[in-house]
C-alpha cells in the first residue's frame, strides 16, 4: 500500500511531457534573439583583427549572417531539429561534437554534486527541524545561510589554497592525472567501479572532491533550508497532533508520516536547485579547469563564440527541463492525490 | 459514590507566548464516571482543547507548562506517568481522541487504511495470545466491523481510498471508528461536529451517542453549544476563561441553572426565549486575568469577595455543584 502505482501517474507524466516541446521551442527563440541583439559583431570577431572590411563582409555572406533575421531563424531551427547546432566560429568544429566530448565530465560533476547536496542536505534539514533550537540546529542554520551567501569562486580558491597548496591532500585542478583510462561510459567514476579498478577510482575521486563539494554547497544549503522549513511545518500539522494524541510510536510519526509530507516540498526544490548547479558549473569548472561544458561555455563567452554559447544554453535549458520532468514524476509518486 | 474513572483536580496550565505568559487553565476540576457522557461547555478560547490535550499529555512542547493539579485516571496520576508508558498504554488505547477537524487529522498522502492499520498495529484490543496471522485476521475483522458500525459503506473498499476522496461527514465517521477501535474506556471528543456541515451534525452526534452507549465507553464531549450538550450528555460542566463554573446532571442543569454565567449562556441560545441575550463585556484576557472568579468583570452580581478568591464549590442540589457566592439566591438576575 502507499506509493501510487505507475498507471495512476502515467497521465500526469504525459501531461507534463507535452509541455517539453513548446518550452524548448521558447528557449530556442530566446537564445536566438539574444544572440542577435548583442552589440558585438561575431563575424568581425571571427574574421580576426587583421581582416579587411571586404573580407568580413565576404565571411558574413558565407556564414549567412546577411540574410533576413527570420530566414536565419528558420535555418537555425531546422538545423537544431536535426541535431545540428552549427560550427564554432573559432575551432571550426561542430558544436555538437564539442559538447558531446565535454558532456560526460559535466554530467559526472553535477551528479556527484547533486548526490552530495541531497544526501547531506535532507538529513541535516530533518535533524535541524526535529532538534529545533538546539546547538546542532543553530550550527546548521548558520552554515546554510553562509553556504548561500558565499561566492562560489572565492570558496573554490580558498579550498584549493588549503587542501591542495598547503596541505597537499587533493589535486589542484583537472579531472585525472596522466592519461585517463579508456572509458566506456565517459564517466570515470562509473567506469572504474565497473572495472573494479580501484587505483583509477581513487585518482578520479581525489580530483572530483573539491569541485563537486564547492559546486554542491549552495544547492545543499537550499535543500537544508527547505527541508527544515518543510519538516517544521508538517510537525505543526493537525495529523501529527492527532497521531501523538493517539499514541502512535514517535518513529512511525517521524519517519513514515512527517518524512513523506516534508519531502514533497523538498523534491520540488530539487528541480530549481539543479538550475543552481548548472549555473555554478560554469564558474567551478573554470576555477578547477574541469574539462566539461561549463568550462567550454566560459571560454565561448570570452571569445563571443555565438554558436557555442547558444549550444550551451540549449543544452542547459534542455537538461533543466528534463530534470524538472523527473521531479514532477517523483513528486506525483510521493503525493498520490494526482494534482496534475 | 465510588472513585470516578477520571478526575481532573485543580489543573492549571500556562502558555508562554510572545505577549507573555497566558494563564489558560486556572485550577480546573471535573470528574467522569465509567460510561458517562460529560459535556464540557464554554465559549471558544475558554480552554476546552487545552484541557483535552492536558488529559492526553499532548500539550504543545516547550511553550506550555502544567503549573499545578493532578489528572487521576484509574487511580494513577497521568501527569506523573513516564512519557513512554503514557504513549504506549494510555493514549490511543485506554483514552482516545475524536478531533475537531477530521480534514486536518488525516495525513493526506496515505490511504485511510494505512493510517487505521498503523493505529491497530500498536493499539489493537486483540487478546494477548494472538500473534502473526491470527492477530492480522482479528485486526482486520475488527476494523471492518467497526467501520460498518459507523455506517461506512463497503469498508474494505473505503480502506483503499485517500482522505480527500471522502466527505467531511464520512471522514468524521472514520475518526469515530478509530476512536472506538482500541476499545477504550474514555473518548475525548473535542468539538467533533464544529468543522462539519450543519445538516450532518445531528447524525454524527447520534452515532457517537449510540456507539458510546453500546460499548459502555465514557465520553468527554467539548462544545460551545449548550443545545448539543443538552441532547447528548448525561452531565454538563460549564467553563469560563479556564475555570469551571457549574457542574450538574443535564436535567438539573437545564431545569435550574445556578451560575450567573450559565444564565447568560442559556440566554444566548437562539430561539429559546425568542430574543438573544448577549453577555455584556468581553471575554477575560487570559494574559492578565481577573483575580478570584474570572467571570466577575462581566457579572451583574459581582461582589468585593469575588475578587479576593475563587468561590468554593457549593453543592446546591444532589449532583449539582456551582462555584459562586450567590447560589443561595434561586433567581439570579442577569
Ligand atoms: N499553542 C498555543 N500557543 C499559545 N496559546 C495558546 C495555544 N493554544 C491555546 N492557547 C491559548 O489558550 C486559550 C484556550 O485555547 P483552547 O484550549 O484552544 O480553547 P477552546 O478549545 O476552548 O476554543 C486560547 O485563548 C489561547 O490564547
Ligand atoms: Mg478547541
Amino acid at each position: 500500500m502507499g506509493y501510487a502505482s505507475v498507471w495512476k501517474i502515467l497521465p500526469i507524466v504525459l501531461s507534463r511531457a507535452v509541455w517539453v516541446v513548446p518550452t524548448l521551442l521558447g528557449l530556442i527563440v530566446i537564445t536566438f534573439v539574444l544572440s542577435r541583439v548583442i552589440p558585438a559583431d561575431p563575424v568581425a570577431l571571427a574574421a580576426g583583427e587583421a581582416a579587411t572590411v571586404e573580407q568580413v563582409e565576404a565571411l558574413r555572406v558565407k556564414l549567412g549572417y546577411d540574410r533576413p533575421i527570420l530566414a536565419q531563424f528558420g535555418t537555425y531551427l531546422g538545423n537544431v531539429f536535426v541535431g545540428d547546432l552549427g560550427r564554432s566560429l573559432f575551432t571550426d568544429r561542430e558544436i555538437v561534437e564539442d559538447l558531446a566530448d565535454r558532456l560526460p565530465a559535466t554530467i559526472e560533476l553535477t551528479l556527484v554534486s547533486m548526490f552530495i547536496a541531497i544526501a547531506l542536505g535532507i538529513p541535516l534539514g530533518i535533524l535541524s527541524a526535529v532538534k529545533r533550537n538546539s546547538l546542532m540546529d543553530h550550527l546548521v542554520r548558520i552554515l546554510s545561510v553562509g553556504g548561500l551567501a558565499v561566492a562560489s569562486f572565492w570558496l573554490a580558491i580558498m579550498l584549493q589554497l588549503l587542501f591542495s597548496m598547503r596541505l597537499g591532500w587533493l589535486p589542484l585542478s583537472g579531472r585525472y592525472s596522466g592519461f585517463a583510462p579508456e572509458s566506456a561510459t565517459g564517466l570515470l567514476l562509473l567506469d572504474a567501479l565497473l572495472d573494479l579498478d580501484f587505483d583509477s577510482l581513487s585518482i578520479a575521486l581525489q580530483h572530483i572532491t573539491l569541485p563537486a563539494l564547492t559546486l554542491a554547497i549552495p544547492s545543499m544549503a537550499t535543500i537544508v533550508r527547505f527541508t527544515r522549513a518543510g519538516v517544521l511545518e508538517v510537525l505543526n500539522s493537525g495529523f501529527v497532533m492527532y497521531e501523538r494524541a493517539m499514541g502512535f510510536p514517535e518513529s512511525t510519526i517521524l519517519f513514515k508520516y512527517v518524512f513523506r509530507n516534508a519531502l514533497t516540498s523538498t523534491v520540488t526544490q530539487i528541480g530549481l536547485v539543479f538550475g543552481l548547479l548548472l549555473a555554478g558549473a560554469v564558474v567551478i569548472e573554470a576555477v578547477f579547469n574541469w574539462p566539461g561544458i561549463g568550462l567550454y561555455a566560459y571560454n565561448s563567452i570570452l571569445q563571443s563564440d555565438y554558436n557555442a554559447i547558444m549550444g550551451f544554453t540549449l543544452w542547459a535549458g534542455g537538461i533543466f527541463i528534463f530534470v524538472n520532468l523527473i521531479v514532477d514524476i517523483v513528486h506525483s509518486l510521493i503525493d498520490p492525490r494526482g494534482t496534475a | 459514590m465510588s472513585a470516578p474513572m477520571l478526575s481532573v483536580q485543580q489543573v492549571s496550565v500556562d502558555f508562554a507566548t510572545e505577549d507573555g505568559t497566558v494563564h489558560v487553565l486556572d485550577g480546573v476540576s471535573l470528574a467522569v464516571g465509567r460510561g458517562e457522557i460529560v459535556g464540557l461547555v464554554g465559549e471558544s478560547g475558554c480552554g476546552k482543547s487545552t484541557l483535552a490535550r492536558t488529559i492526553l499529555g499532548v500539550l504543545p512542547p516547550h511553550i506550555s507548562t502544567v503549573s499545578g493539579g493532578r489528572v487521576v485516571f484509574d487511580g494513577e496520576n497521568l501527569l506523573d506517568m513516564p512519557h513512554r508508558r503514557l504513549a504506549r498504554d494510555v493514549r490511543g488505547r485506554r483514552i482516545t481522541l475524536i478531533p475537531q477537524d477530521p480534514y486536518q487529522a488525516f495525513n493526506p498522502l496515505f490511504t485511510v487504511g494505512t493510517q487505521i492499520m498503523d493505529l491497530m498495529r500498536t493499539k489493537s484490543p486483540a487478546p494477548g495470545g494472538l500473534s502473526g496471522r491470527a492477530r492480522k485476521r482479528f485486526d482486520r475483522d475488527r476494523v471492518i466491523q467497526v467501520l460498518e458500525a459507523v455506517n461506512i459503506p463497503s469498508p474494505a473498499e473505503a480502506l483503499k481510498k485517500l482522505p480527500h476522496e471522502f466527505s467531511g461527514g464520512q471522514l468524521q465517521r472514520l475518526m469515530i471508528a478509530m476512536a472506538f477501535l482500541p476499545n477504550p474506556e474514555l473518548i475525548i471528543a473535542d468539538e467533533p461536529t464544529t468543522a462539519l456541515d450543519v445538516t450532518i451534525q445531528a447524525q454524527i452526534l447520534r452515532l457517537l451517542r449510540n456507539m458510546a452507549d453500546r460499548e459502555g465507553v465514557a465520553v468527554i464531549f467539548t462544545t460551545h453549544d449548550l443545545a448539543t450538550a443538552y441532547q447528548l450528555c448525561d452531565r454538563v460542566v460549564v467553563m469560563y476563561a479556564g475555570q469551571e463554573m457549574e457542574d450538574a446532571d443535564t436535567d438539573s442543569f437545564f431545569a435550574s441553572p445556578r451560575h450567573p454565567y450559565t444564565y447568560g449562556l442559556l440566554g444566548s441560545i437562539p430561539g429559546k426565549n425568542a430574543e438573544v441575550r448577549e453577555i455584556p463585556g468581553e471575554m477575560a484576557n487570559l494574559a492578565d486575568p481577573p483575580s478570584g472568579c474570572r467571570f466577575r468583570t462581566r457579572c451583574a452580581r459581582a461582589e468585593v469577595r469575588c475578587a479576593e478568591a475563587r468561590p468554593p464549590v457549593t453543592e446546591c442540589a444532589a449532583g449539582h455543584v456551582v462555584r459562586c457566592f450567590n447560589t443561595a439566591n434561586e433567581q439570579v438576575a442577569t
